[in-house]
């Protein structure tokens, strides 16, 4: 339960905080890109200087956007040895049936782990800082272009914010069941596989019920207070661009083309 | 003692400490109610004594026995602990009435026969024709049919010690009713029963002692007449008394001599009674 909460936003007042989220999103998307095209060492070490700049810059504790990376570790070796036994290259070192391990493999699998963990890294930057719902509008403004093909982008932005909204309060309903499960008998620990995936049922059923329970009670308070998806929605706050959203933006974009311009 | 708390305090993780040294003993077959205001860490109590969490300090004695130590029987905590949350409704899963209820008991080591007689038994105790709800999906039944079976599972078990959180909120006056009157039966027969509410009035109804949480820690514990007395220091607390203390206060003040320490309707009524038989006439 509680490895979910890593990379949840931690309210902070930080440089990284105040820009838009907007910005912080092309930002991401530009170093995404960066990330990708990277392939010599120089390029890695420049990526990574930045992401440490950033992550300076946003001043949350090391821990929220390293922590869940540490415990991801099995995922990365295997990623790792994939690439590395998989990669079929004209003299390997060492083979075995369909197991070949070259210099080249090796390499490849240290290029993807370093790329992902980067990519990881990055976007747990971004959710710390940023509260869900900022980056459900900013993808809603980001996308917006796409309503003339009749994309239905604010229906869709509105469907993502409530869904975000709701896992917290899900997650609360489901301690609760637990809780009320445990103490009317139930095993959530037994070794048994079988046993054990069958003791879910008094945990997801309820919760379910509970979840669209809440959907109607939503969808009626909701239409109570007036809301239409026929109109163009307003924003309560103004959203006009700052000087350090610019500077910002603008220095991510110049590091990212040079990045891309070394690649040698 | 069967319940008891030492030096028990509590604190959620990165956030403020919802109990501070809390001592406590309840013995067995008391019937004990517990107020404060929202926040006051009523719940965690509950939670505490169920073994659902695990104190920050101190210990938690049921019968004597830590049931926190690694050589406590779990199984055994939950035969004798009972806890109806609030809204136990919607812990509701099964198929069936019969199978909801009889889920506590998967691990009683009970054979089917007496299974069967325990589901019957606490659905009768909840007013439940056994025959005629047994077969019915609990979760197409009403609110307040749904909450009686969800008591009912947890009456099945035959804990000796039974936890109510909140059990009155959202049942109509008649429901309220015979649900207080379930509970001091339950207690008469030897139940355990310890009850958390704001209803004033529910609490007067039936339990034999009061205790108040403030911040934390127990402001207030002793007869519910005890507890009742200072109505303004109650207030203060921002837990109410109840209506018939109220009620004879002001009658107190208008110089009508009613019993000092009354706090429940019967008792009211019948100082009223031989008030009006003493005069003729009001």
């Amino acid at each position: 339960m509680k490895d979910l909460l890593v990379g949840r936003f931690i309210p902070g007042k930080s440089l990284l905080y105040q820009l838009d989220a907007r910005v912080k999103l092309v930002s991401l998307l530009l170093l995404l890109l960066a990330i990708i095209m990277a392939e010599t060492a120089r390029q890695y070490l420049l990526l990574l200087g930045a992401i440490g700049m950033i992550l300076v810059l946003s001043a949350i504790p090391v821990r929220a956007a390293l922590g869940s990376l540490v415990r991801m570790w099995q995922f990365f070796l295997i990623v790792f040895l994939m690439n590395a036994f998989f990669f079929t290259d004209a003299n390997p070192l060492w083979t075995w049936g369909i197991f070949h391990l070259s210099f080249q493999g090796l390499a490849q699998g240290a290029n993807v782990v370093v790329r992902i963990l980067l990519v990881m890294v990055l976007s747990n930057i971004l959710t710390c800082t940023t509260a869900p719902m900022e980056i459900t509008f900013a993808g809603e403004r980001l996308l917006r272009p796409l309503g003339c093909l009749h994309v239905p982008v604010e229906e869709v932005a509105m469907i993502v914010s409530v869904a975000i909204q709701f896992i917290p309060i899900l997650g609360e309903e489901a301690q609760m069941i637990r809780k009320a499960q445990i103490a009317r008998g139930a095993r959530f620990e037994s070794k048994n596989l079988l046993e054990r995936a069958t003791s879910l049922f008094p945990l997801v059923i309820p919760l379910f019920l509970a979840a669209f329970r809440r959907a109607d009670e939503l969808s009626l308070a909701m239409e109570a207070r007036g809301y239409k998806n026929a109109r163009e929605r307003t924003r309560k706050r103004p959203e006009p661009l700052h000087a350090k959203d610019y500077l910002f933006l603008g220095s991510i974009l110049l590091l990212s083309l040079f990045s891309v311009s070394i690649r040698g | 003692m069967q319940i008891e708390l030492e030096e028990v305090s509590y604190a959620y993780e990165e956030g403020p400490v919802v109990l501070k040294n809390i001592d406590l003993s309840i013995e067995e077959g008391s019937f004990v109610g517990f107020m404060g205001r929202t926040g006051c860490g009523k719940t965690t109590l509950i939670q505490l004594i169920a073994g659902l969490l695990v104190p920050f300090e101190g210990k938690v004695l049921i019968d004597g026995k830590d049931i926190n130590s690694k050589k406590y029987d779990r199984s055994e905590l939950r035969r004798k602990v009972g806890v109806v949350f609030q809204y136990p409704e919607y812990q509701l899963f099964e198929t069936t009435v019969e199978k909801d209820v009889a889920f506590g008991l998967k691990y009683s080591g009970l054979d089917r026969e007496d299974i069967r007689q325990r589901v019957k038994e606490a659905l009768e105790t909840m007013g439940f024709c056994f025959e005629n709800i047994r077969l019915q999906s609990p979760l197409a039944l009403s609110g307040g049919e749904k909450r009686r079976v969800a008591i009912a599972g947890v009456l099945a078990v035959k804990p000796k010690i039974l936890l109510f959180d909140e059990p009155v909120a959202g049942l109509d006056p008649l429901g309220r009713e015979s649900f207080l009157q379930l509970l001091s039966h339950l207690n008469n027969e030897g139940t355990t029963i310890i009850m958390v509410s704001h209803n004033a009035d529910a609490l007067a109804e039936c339990a034999k002692r009061l205790i108040v949480l403030e911040n934390g820690r127990i402001a207030q514990d002793g007869t519910v007449s005890k507890v009742f007395f200072d109505i303004d220091y109650m207030k203060s607390l921002h837990v109410g008394v109840s209506t018939a203390r109220l009620v004879s206060d002001m009658l107190l003040h208008e110089g009508i001599a009613v019993t000092k320490d009354t706090v429940r309707y019967d008792q009211l009524l019948c100082s009223l009674r031989t008030i009006l038989k003493g005069k003729g006439s009001l």
